[in-house]
């Protein structure tokens, strides 16, 4: 990778790394570390790095210095079933892409990381399992375990309102 | 074989399988009749048989594949949504939910749960992140920054020259002419459209819309000097005067809209136009606020190429009849007042 794609590859994927490394950490400051982080390690391995394949290293590095990050903070939640009390909400709401933005910062950590990453940037299973290290079948029971909830989540809301 | 007291309990068990030909099964009657204290005995032989009422699994429905029921439907949904399925299964879903209206509000729910990202959050500083280009020395930096604010120094100085000052230096030796003024707007409309006219596949230029493209070249009966780009003498704080033309010779200076020269005109040689003589030119003469918007802006331009901080500020003081004007480059700032 030359340093010219290198600056293409900023300009093109640093937002939306950005964005799902935000989501993820809900940090903003977090996030930007993260962010040059990924960035960094790439650059330093520039010349073993294809350019077609910036995209996924980066996402791949960014996820698990992230991940990383986040161990240290507190013990990562690896997969656990979704707090039932967490069903029981009495916000009103208006919009629904607000609610389920909520609601998604209520999943377990790797279920909200590979339906981000699902949701934001259209990842197909085998590449969000490359990412996170996941099985294809993993990362497929994930997603639907996460949809499922956040469709719980919705219902519920209905029958509130 | 006869049937006794010792192997009866083998025939009772083969009388009750049907593995007795006619001629046991009258033997073992015969001998029932005979012993009728084993009656009871050979007829707990039939009790002694499975139920033939079948059992059913309930569950069956779910144990299948490839089928859409109530039991495994919200993994259909959501494989649905996830583009998960070819178009016979999604044919199944779209069936399942014809023939069982209730589930319909679960799939438009599940539908919606989906997180779209917020485009307008960005990473803020990109250039940050960029590596490579040309490595430029410290001394060539410092060297170009020195440049840099002597050059605009010395632009902000040229361009804040006091009006009178100029004026002084370009005192014709003759007195001029009254008259001259209606000749010089002729002659300068005349050598706009000979330009116009003698540029060849040139498109046209419409003056109303760029005063500023139009160069009027003046030759007057009287040695007009050269006046060259009008529009950059309008820049000039309402005055200007370009001699271009042999010092030597009379000389006849065109001033826009200057009021106080209206008076020296007997003396000066001056022609003066104002705002309706630059009209029938096509001109229009720039604001105050304009010249300074552009200055400023020119100096911002300037100070980003050399990645230097660089802003110009012109402070109007009406009472007090001054301007303040103040020339920032980084950390240095130089303010000059203007008495007007």
């Amino acid at each position: 990778m030359t340093a010219r794609e290198y600056n293409t590859c900023v300009d093109e994927h640093a937002d939306g790394l950005y964005r799902f490394i935000l989501k993820n950490m809900r940090d903003e400051e977090e996030a930007r570390d993260v962010v040059q982080d990924a960035f960094e390690k790439m650059w330093r391995n520039h010349e073993n790095v294809e350019a077609t394949k910036s995209k996924s290293y980066l996402f791949t590095t960014g996820y698990h210095t992230m991940i990383d990050r986040i161990r240290k903070k507190k013990h990562l939640s690896d997969y656990t079933e979704v707090n039932e009390e967490s069903l029981f909400h009495t916000e009103q709401y208006s919009d629904v892409k607000k609610v389920v933005n909520d609601a998604v910062n209520l999943l377990p950590d790797i279920q909200k990381a590979v339906i981000t990453l699902r949701d934001f940037e259209g990842y197909s299973y085998s590449e969000i399992g490359a990412i996170t290290k996941l099985n294809e079948s993993q990362v497929k029971v994930y997603i639907y375990r996460a949809r499922l909830f956040l469709k719980e989540y919705l219902g519920s809301l209905e029958r509130v309102i | 074989m006869k049937v006794n007291r010792n192997n009866y309990e083998s025939f009772f068990l083969d009388y009750h399988e049907g593995n007795l030909s006619d001629a046991l099964k009258k033997e073992v009657l015969a001998f029932l009749n005979a012993h009728p204290e084993l009656k009871d005995e050979f007829e707990s032989f039939e009790i002694i048989s499975l139920s033939q009422k079948p059992v059913q699994f309930a569950g069956k429905e779910t144990l299948k594949k490839s089928v859409i029921n109530e039991f495994n439907y919200k993994s259909w949904f959501v494989a649905y949504h996830e583009n998960d399925l070819n178009g016979d299964d999604k044919k199944q879903v779209e069936d399942f939910i014809e023939s069982n209206p209730a589930y319909k509000s679960e799939l438009e729910i599940l539908a919606q749960a989906k997180i779209l990202p917020d485009l307008h959050i960005q990473f803020a500083n990109k250039s940050s992140l960029k590596k490579g280009g040309v490595v430029i020395p410290l001394w060539i930096r410092v060297a170009a920054a020195a440049c840099l604010v002597i050059g605009l120094l010395s632009f902000w100085l040229i361009q804040q020259r006091p009006q009178k000052e100029m004026v002084n230096t370009e005192t014709p030796e003759k007195p001029a002419a009254l008259p001259v003024k209606k000749s010089v707007i002729e002659e300068i409309k005349m050598v706009a459209e000979t330009k116009k006219e003698t540029a060849p596949g040139h498109p046209s230029i419409d003056r109303s819309h760029q005063p500023q493209k139009i160069k009027a070249e003046i030759h007057s009966k009287e040695n007009l000097a050269k006046v060259d780009s009008v529009p950059a003498i309008q820049q000039q704080n309402n005055f200007s005067s370009q001699p271009l033309a042999d010092n030597s010779q009379p000389q006849t200076i065109i001033v826009i809209n200057e009021n106080k020269s209206k008076n020296a005109q007997q003396q000066q040689k001056l022609v003066v136009l104002d705002d309706n003589d630059l009209a029938e030119l096509g001109l229009k003469k720039k604001t105050e606020e304009e010249s300074k918007s552009l200055l400023a802006d020119a100096v911002n331009g300037v100070g980003k190429l050399f990645g230097v901080n660089a802003n110009y500020n012109k402070e109007q003081n009406p009472l007090q009849a001054k301007s303040t004007e103040t020339l920032a480059l980084g950390p240095l700032a130089i303010t000059r007042t203007v008495l007007r």
